[in-house]
This record gives structure tokens, sequence and C-alpha cells, in this order.
């Protein structure tokens, strides 16, 4: 018998794995209800892609609380855990998990590690150029175009599109893959899901953003690249991703990240200093309620983001209000 | 400066200005010895602010060289180690297990009889001590360290069974005080691996969603036990998914006496190693019954293997032997099937090495040789970081701590001794920077720049050998886009050009220059590179065709009655030239197409590539050298026309009146005096393009590749520090390789120029005498 491929990544949405009937929309969630005593200055900094969304929330807070001052500063996920160990920011904004490392000097610092809440989800999506009329791509081929260390079960790499089946007009054609560069934390989390652990292939082409990516594989015929769904445009085209499970092939688009059944979903997190058995400030605590209510979690649908599942958002809710 | 104090003095004295500029009278010699002073005095004060000024700059280069100097050195101090501390206890029993936790505050040992015991590695005191027994009370017998990141061990037990144990040493946040505790993060309920009979040996793996426990019984047989669990976000510790079902399976052993088992981080393979030396892979997941897939011979002829251990990450196997060798093995790709292979061999010592242990997520380890000595190496830099005579000869148990800070050695009597490590650049090493490197999986050695990943135990790659060649290589292509271009510029407008249209036409190409190279760099990759990649055979065409053209409308102009003659020379030709080519790139443009369609199948990209091999790739080489090249062409123009129109007219009058005409005067005389400012020109564009950024951040796709085509990318080493600068944590091993490249960029600019200063110099003194 065979394990499931999914194994890797059932791990990062247990959740959904319990309860995958959880229905998508924020609309179940409750409405924001405004406190007192809410003053101060709240300052994140990090991940580019969570501090647009910040952005969003920081503008609909203010119309709450109109003296309030939020300070968001992007500098990628690198910068999120030295700002919130040195209490340079109340929240650290991350698109990827804490590493060990990080989480180790900042519980040397404070004797306890820091607190990551869930605020979005985001799916990464496999791109091609429009006119490409490739129907699916597997983990396994994924892995093959993608690495040099080809850990994830493919035996031989990927460079013409005929070994992914296309036609013979294609099929002498190179695979040009694009992604992005090493400082964000997409490259990241595609190295660990999408590589197993692996290395890029040399030849991948890095760009330094996300919109610039999808730039380039919508004028690159022969581009293939990945880039947060939130970022895809008429000029590429998602490719569904297939997988193995109990020997059952499985067909999935990025739309199933909800129900955890797309293997490249991920968390957008917010990362706070929250003593052990101690609770948060009131500013950072209504900051976190209203990203998690249903007017901060329709701002994540409309920035093209997935806003979390209600059971998710209901549970993160109770572990942080609890004293 | 002679001016101003005149006027200061007529302003000052008035009254006796007349007589002042009048020379002779009789008042004027005072007055200009008082201007003598006076100018002597501001003569001395501008060489003196003037030699400020030029020291100050020297010392401020100095100073960037001295600071890129400074966050280097650190890389080549090599590892330190503390003198020898004893921990006043004394251990009894004999170790299965000596860990320290990830900071090097706490050690936990536990013994043959079951018995944990914390000790403080601070002030050396036992802290606590607990037994390690199964529930139904069976004894310990073997235990076994995560190979992944994990501090989680696995027990077996003299009854078969085996469970999962975690332990925890970090500080209580208000008093400080440590209270170490062993922990059962999966359940105090153990897995029964094996029907009573004692385990003998075991291997356990965590992460990516899984553990898997592997342990071998006293009678030969071998199971494996697979469960998804649920990672913290951290992916730190772990715990059974509820409601994951557990997979067993029995290992294949063929009849073969298996002494040890390791469980590798790709959960795909198992690697049951036997009494003599030889490994066996076994993939878990082939679609039939399990086999063994590949077998490998450790221990090289007639040596024992006398310790084998999986190197940081999971992925390398350390094999050491008798002869005090250590070898690295990994698993290659070759085709369908996968191989063992040794990818490096330390030969360390003279004496069989007696004690290996690893880091948890840098590749160093360390070994001791029998006579006691003990050498700490990382294997990928292939750098051996240090080396001390420690003079222990008996040793039970050897730990390296999880970030190799601290090494700890129990002796024959019980007595367990620390040392403190220092050797926080140890993944790096001169050779490996510029040298082919097999790093883990990969097929064969080659030169890698690839330093981040989101997981800790990446291996990290630092050649900077791709980086310095695509550093050449972009300003190769640049300087052959540029330099014909600007020195044939430079020629027209400095020599055949008359002076008044070179005054109109000369700012206007250096006004080039004032384009931000961002805007460069984004018009090059976001506009000109699809451009080119959909009009390639266009482009070519054209290549071909406007050269052409340009010579057959200059042999018209030639033919050209009298009058039209008079007025299309000293330059104004270009403007009769300008409707010529405009024509002719219509005419590539139109032609490209059918002719493509005829001769090249339809498609000039695909036939490069299935023909000639050459992949197009649209952020390549060709892009960099236009789109670089127009960043570079007004500083080679502007210093070469200034070197040609400022050679004296009169040695080309003198040419043109003995008979030459202007082209050869050009060529022969007009080049040769001008070749000491051209020459600096060209130097100036290379060190321009070589230091360049933006454009080359943006234009390409920055792939660190070693390929000379023209129609492939690159990585520079300016580009690379844009990138990889705002990531890197200060004061790293990467932070400072990273300012080792800048050194080395500095360098390549340096030489350079000086290589252009001494050349200019030799060609000035050669054609001083015209």
């Amino acid at each position: 018998m065979n394990l499931p491929v999914s194994f890797r990544w059932f791990c990062v949405l247990p959740l959904f794995a319990l309860a995958p009937t959880a229905a998508a929309g924020a609309a179940e969630l409750p409405e924001y209800q405004a406190a007192s005593g809410v003053s101060g200055t709240l300052s994140a900094t990090g991940s580019d892609t969570v501090a647009n969304l910040t952005t969003l929330w920081a503008e609909e807070f203010k119309r709450v609380y109109p003296n309030i001052n939020i300070q968001i500063q992007a500098t990628g996920s690198s910068a999120a855990p030295t700002a919130l160990t040195e209490i340079t920011a109340n929240i650290g904004l991350m698109s990827r998990n804490m590493r060990r490392g990080e989480i180790q000097s900042f519980t040397a610092r404070y004797g306890y590690p820091p607190t990551p809440i869930p605020v979005a989800l985001d799916a990464l999506a496999i791109l091609v150029h429009r006119d490409n009329p490739l129907a699916r791509i597997s983990l396994a081929e994924i892995d093959a175009i993608f690495s040099s260390t080809l850990r994830c079960g493919a035996t031989r790499r990927i460079d013409t599109w005929r070994q992914l089946g296309l036609p013979t007009l294609w099929s002498d054609r190179a695979v040009h893959a694009f992604g992005r560069n090493s400082v964000s934390g997409t490259y990241g989390f595609f190295k660990e899901t999408a590589l197993c652990r692996g290395d890029f292939h040399i030849g991948v082409n890095e760009q330094s953003g996300s919109g610039s990516l999808v730039q380039a594989i919508g004028s690159a015929l022969h581009g293939i690249g990945y880039a947060s769904i939130a970022f895809s445009t008429p000029s590429v085209r998602i490719v569904p991703v297939s997988w193995r499970q109990d020997g059952v092939e499985r067909i999935t688009t990025p739309a199933q990240a909800v129900a955890g059944e797309y293997p490249f979903t991920r968390f957008l997190l917010f990362y706070v200093n929250r003593p052990a058995g101690g609770s948060l400030p009131p500013l950072e605590r209504e900051f976190i309620r209203m990203v998690l209510s249903r007017d901060g979690q329709e701002i994540v649908a409309r920035s093209g983001y997935i806003p979390l599942p209600p059971a998710l958002v209901s549970e993160s809710l109770t572990a942080l209000l609890s004293p | 400066m002679t001016t101003k104090p005149r006027q200061t003095e007529t302003a000052a004295i008035p009254g006796m200005t007349a007589a002042a500029e009048r020379p002779g009278a009789r008042g004027s010699a005072v007055q200009q010895l008082r201007l003598a002073a006076r100018r002597r005095f501001w003569d001395r004060m501008a060489r003196i602010v003037v030699s400020i000024g030029g020291l100050g700059i020297i010392c401020a280069i100095l100073l960037i060289f001295i600071y890129l100097v400074y966050e280097v050195l650190p890389l080549f101090r090599g590892a330190d180690m503390t003198e020898r501390e004893y921990l006043p206890e004394l251990t009894q029993g004999s170790a299965l297990l000596l860990e320290a936790d990830a900071m090097a505050g706490v050690a936990l040992r536990i013994d043959d009889q079951g018995r944990a015991a914390f000790y403080d590695l601070t002030s050396g005191e036992l802290l606590s001590s607990e037994t390690l027994t199964s529930p139904s009370g069976a004894r310990l017998t073997e235990i076994a360290e995560d190979s992944g990141s994990s501090d989680l061990l696995a027990a077996g037990f003299s009854d078969g069974s085996v469970l999962i144990v975690g332990w925890n040493a970090v500080p209580d946040p208000g008093s400080g005080a440590i209270s170490p505790r062993l922990e059962f993060p999966f359940s105090r309920q153990p897995y029964q691996l094996l029907a009573s009979e004692p385990v003998r040996a075991l291997a356990l793996r965590t992460g990516q969603g899984r553990v898997g426990v592997a342990a071998l019984g006293a009678s030969g047989r071998a199971v494996l036990l697979e469960q998804a669990t649920q990672d913290d976000p951290a992916g730190l510790v772990a715990a059974p998914l509820p409601g994951a079902v557990n997979v067993r399976r029995e290992l294949p052993l063929a009849g073969m006496a298996v002494e040890r088992i390791f469980l590798p981080q790709d959960s795909r393979w198992i690697m049951l190693l036997s009494g003599s030396g030889e490994l066996s892979l076994v993939d878990l997941e082939s679609e039939e019954e399990l086999e063994i897939a590949h077998t490998a011979q450790l221990a090289p002829e007639s040596t024992r293997l006398t310790d084998v251990r999986l190197l940081a990450g999971g992925v390398s196997l350390l094999a050491a032997d008798a002869s005090g060798a250590v070898g690295q093995w990994f698993i290659v790709r070759e085709g369908e099937s996968a191989r063992m292979r040794q990818a490096r061999r330390f030969p360390l010592f003279d004496s069989a090495v007696v004690a290996l242990d690893v880091e948890q997520s840098r590749r160093n380890f360390v070994a001791l040789s029998e006579d006691g000595e003990l050498a700490l190496v990382n294997a990928t830099a292939e750098a051996e970081n240090l080396r001390r005579d420690l003079g222990v000869t008996a040793v039970r148990a050897m730990a390296l701590a999880p970030a190799g800070d601290a090494l700890l050695l129990e002796d024959e009597l019980g007595g367990i001794a620390l040392w403190r490590i220092e050797n926080s650049f140890a993944e790096f090493s001169l050779p490996a920077l510029w040298n082919s490197i097999w790093y883990e999986n990969y097929p064969a050695p080659a030169l890698v720049w690839q330093t981040t990943a989101a997981d800790d135990v990446f291996e990290p790659k630092y050649s900077l050998a791709p980086l310095t060649f695509g550093t050449l290589k972009a300003a190769f292509y640049a300087m052959l886009f540029a330099a014909p271009l600007a020195l044939c510029a430079a020629m027209f407008t400095g020599y055949f050009m008359s002076p008044g249209l070179r005054r109109q036409v000369k700012p206007l190409i250096e006004l080039m220059e004032a384009l931000p190279t961002v805007v460069i760099g984004f018009l090059a990759g976001l506009w000109l590179a699809p451009l080119v990649d959909e009009n390639l055979a266009a482009l070519a065409l054209g290549l071909l065709l406007l050269p052409l053209a340009v010579m057959l409308a200059s042999a018209a102009m030639a033919r050209l009655p009298e009058q039209f003659g008079a007025v299309l020379t000293e330059g104004w030709q270009l403007l009769a030239l300008a409707p010529v080519l405009l024509l002719s790139g219509w005419l590539a443009y139109l032609l490209a197409p059918p002719l493509e369609a005829l001769l090249f199948d339809g498609s000039l990209r695909d036939w490069l590539s299935v023909r000639w091999g050459l992949d197009y790739m649209s952020r390549n080489a060709m892009i960099v050298g236009v789109a670089m090249g127009f960043a570079v062409i007004p500083a080679i123009y502007s210093i070469a026309d200034d070197a040609i129109f400022t050679v004296p007219r009169h040695l080309s009058s003198g040419a043109l009146a003995l008979g030459a005409n202007r082209w050869q005067t050009l060529t022969w005389l007009i080049l040769p005096a001008a070749a000491p400012g051209i020459l600096s020109a060209l130097m100036i564009g290379f060190g321009r393009a070589v230091g360049e950024t933006m454009i080359v951040l943006m234009a390409t796709g920055n792939t660190p590749i070693m390929d000379m085509n023209l129609f492939a990318g690159m990585r520079t080493l300016a580009a690379n520090l844009a990138i990889e600068i705002p990531e890197s944590e200060v004061g790293s091993t990467h932070y400072r390789i990273l300012f080792l490249a800048s050194l080395v960029l500095l360098l390549f600019t340096f030489l350079i120029n000086s290589v252009a200063e001494l050349v200019r110099q030799r060609l000035r003194k050669k054609y001083r005498m015209i």
C-alpha cells in the first residue's frame, strides 16, 4: 500500500481534516462590536502580503476607533520575529510559520513562545500562459519542473512540454519556470511543500514580486510559475493540481483550499507576544477581534484571499479571549 | 581666487583704487606686496581646502574598504574551544543517551537502568532525575534520537514496546529556575511494535505531518510503524492526529544480520545496516511488497565500521571506520533508480574513530579518535573547523550540543567533562566558495548559490562562482552592444561632425545618463523582453538588413550630384539616413513571418532550441546587454568623444595636406592619439556595467547559472546583494558571505580601473611626441 502524499500537508490544516464540511464565507461570522477603553499606538511589521491586508484592516479599525494610531511596515516575513522579540512591533505579520531558531530566540528572552493567530488563508496557484493547453499537473511533475533534488517521487527532471503530455505543437518547447525571490515567504513555503524541502533548480527565473511574476508568465508562452491566487489575472491560467490518495487520483484547484484539499494552502498569520497565562493589551485584542469578525474576513475575501472557516475563527477567538 | 582678494582690497581702501591699478605709481609697491601676501594666503587656503577634500575622499573609500573587511574577517577566525570543566556528580551505569538542550544549558543522560538525570551545565549540578519505564514495568533497552529537528526520543523496552518521549528544559519566565522533566506528547501508552522481545535497535523520524518508529527485535525481526501527526504552527512538538490510524509494516530482512536502523527525513526510505557494514535501502512507497531497492558497502575493504550517524537534516549518513576516516553517504537518483553514493570521505585520524556526534541543524559533526584526538568538521564545506588533542582515551559517551556550542564527554570513571565551543561560521570555507561541491541529493558536484529556505535544516549553498560568472557575462554582453555604438558615435561626432551640430548632439546623448537605471530595467523587463520574445525573427532579420541598407544608402549618397552632396556633409547625412533605417526596419518586420515559416518551421525560437540546443529564455543576456548597454553608452561616448575632439586640429590638417583621406587620418592618427582617453572610456563603461544593479535585477530572471549562451539569463553579484541583504540575519554566515561578495565586486572594479590606468599611462607616454 502507499501512504497518501497528502500526509505531508494534511498536518498544516488539521482542523479541516476533521471538519471538511466547513462552509465557506465570512457571512456566518458575527459582526464586530466596538469595545471601550481602546487607545494608543499599534505597530505591525513583516510580510508584505499580510501587510497589504493589514492596511485594509487598519482603515476599517480606524473607522471604529478614530483616535488610535496604526503603523505598518512591510519588510518581509523574516523581519517579523526580530521586531516582535525586540518589541519594535506589537504584531508580527508572517506568510510562513516561524522557524525553530526564531521561536527559540523569542523564548529565550521571555520564557514562553510567541502566539500565532491565523488571520486568512492563502493558496498558491500553479500558473501557465492563458494559451497553454495543460489540463492538470501532478505533485511529482511540479517537483520535477522546479527542483534539482527530486524529493517528491519523480525520477527525472522535466524540461520540455512533451514530458507533460502536451500535443505536437508544444512538444519540443522548453518549460520555462518562474518563481519568487528568496526573501519572500512564498519562496520558502513552495520550497517546503512543493519541493519536499529540496532545492530549486538553478534555471528557475526569480521575480521580485508576485505581480511581476504573473505578468512575466502572461507574456511568456512557455512559462509556468506559482503565485498567490490573489495575484491571478486573465493573462494566465490556473492549472489544477492532481495527487493520489489511497490509489485514487484527485484533481484539485485553489478553490478547494478551504476544504483542506488543495496541497499548497497556507495560513497568513499574526504573531503576538502574549505572556503564558496572561492576556493581550486591549488595543491588540480588539484589533485581532476585528480581523476575525465578519467585517475583517469580508476584507479578506475582497482582496482575493480566502476567509478562514468559521469553526477555526471561533476556536482562535476562544483561545484569545480566555484568560 | 585671484580676482576676489582684489575686490576686497578695493572695497577696504577706497580712494586708492586708481593708484593701485596703475603700475609704477609711488604707493603701488607697498600695495603690490600686500596683494602678493593676500594671494599667497588665499593660495595656501585653497591648497589646504583642496587637500582636505581629496584626503577625505581617499579616507572615505578606505573606510568603506575597511568596513567591508571588518565584516568579513570573522569568517576566517575559525573555531575555538574553552578549557575543560568537570560536572561535580559522577554518573552510574552505562549511558544509552547523552544530550544537551538547544541552549546548551541543560544536559540529559539516560542510562541502561532507565534513570534519566538532568544536569545544569552552568553550575554543573544535578537538577532532577526520574526513571523512564514502560507502564507495564518493562526495562529500557534502547533509545534513539529523532532524525528530524525535534528533541523527541524513542525509548524501546524489553517487552518490545516503544514510547515517544520529549523533554523540556525551558526556564520559568518569572524566577528563571529550570525544572526539566520528561514529557509524553503522544501518549503514556506505548506502541507495541514487537511481540514480547527486547528492542535491540530503534529509529525515530518526525516532521512533515507524520511520525515513524522502526524497531529491531532481539530475534532479528524489524517493524516500522507510522502515524499521522498534528504539528504546532512551528512544526515543533508533534502530537498524534486524533483518529489517525497506525500503519504497521514488517520490514524485509532476507536473512541479513541487521544491527541498526535509520529513518532518513525523506519518508520514502528506510535504511538497514548489517554488522558487516552493508547498508540496504528499502523503498516504502513501492506498490508491491517491500523489498530492498539497493545495497551499498559503507565500510571500505577490510576495515570495520565503528559508528554510523545521520547528519543534521536526516539526509546524509556519516560512517566512521577503524581506519580513522569518516565517509558521507546520501541517496542520489540515477535514472529510474536510487543509489547510495559516498559524496566525500574525511581521512581524519591515524587511529580508529571511536565516537561521532552531529549538530541539529548545521552539517557539522565531531569525531573522536582512539588516541583522544578530536576533530570538528563541517561536511558540506569540507572544512575542518577545529582539531584538539583532548587526552582522553576510554570514552563511554560523547554529545555535541544541538547548536554545536558545547561538547560533553563521559569517561570510563563516569565523570562528565564539558567544553564550550565557539564555531559560528562553520559553513564557510574559501575552497567551497569557488569549487564544485556535491550537495545532498544532487546527482553530481555542482556550483550552486542557494542560501535560504523556510526550514532550519536546509543545507545552504554558497558558491560565488556562478555570481561572478554572471557579473562578467552581463558586463561582457553590455560592452558588446555598447562599445561599438558608443565608439563609432564618438568618432563621428568628434571628428566628422561640424562643431555646431556636435554641440547639440552631444548633450542629447549625455542626457541618456540622466535616465534612472530602475526605469531602464523596468522597461527592459516588462516591455522589451516580451517584445523581443514575439519578434525574435524580425530582430534577427533587422540585424542583417539595417547595416546593408546603410551601406547601400551611403553608396547612393556618394553618387549624388554636387549641389546635394554639399548639403549632406558635416553630419547632416544622419538625417538623410533616418528614413532609410525606418524603412528597412519596417521591411524586416514584414518579411520576418514568411521567412520564419519558410526557413525555421514557423518559429526561430523552437528551431534554435531543437536544432542547436540554444534554449531561449525571455529574460536573457541579450535583453540585459541592450538595456545595460543603453546605460553605459553615454559614459563611454562622452569621454571617448572628448578624447577624439581634443586631438589638435593641426595634426589632422597636416595629414590631410599630405594627401591622406579623412578615414586614413582618423584611423592612423586621431585614434592612436586619442587611445588613452578611449581606453579610459571603455574601462569606465565596463566598471559601470560590473557594478550595475537595478537593470540586471529587473531585466533578468536572476538565475545563478553558468551558461555563456546569449539567450540564457544570469545572476550578478550586485543584483544578488540587493536581493539577499534584506533577508539575511545580521552577523550570520550568510550576511558575512554577502559582504565578502561585495568585497569581491569592489576588488573587480579596483583591478579593472588599476589596469586601465596603467595602460593609459603607458599609451600616453608612447604618443606624447605627437
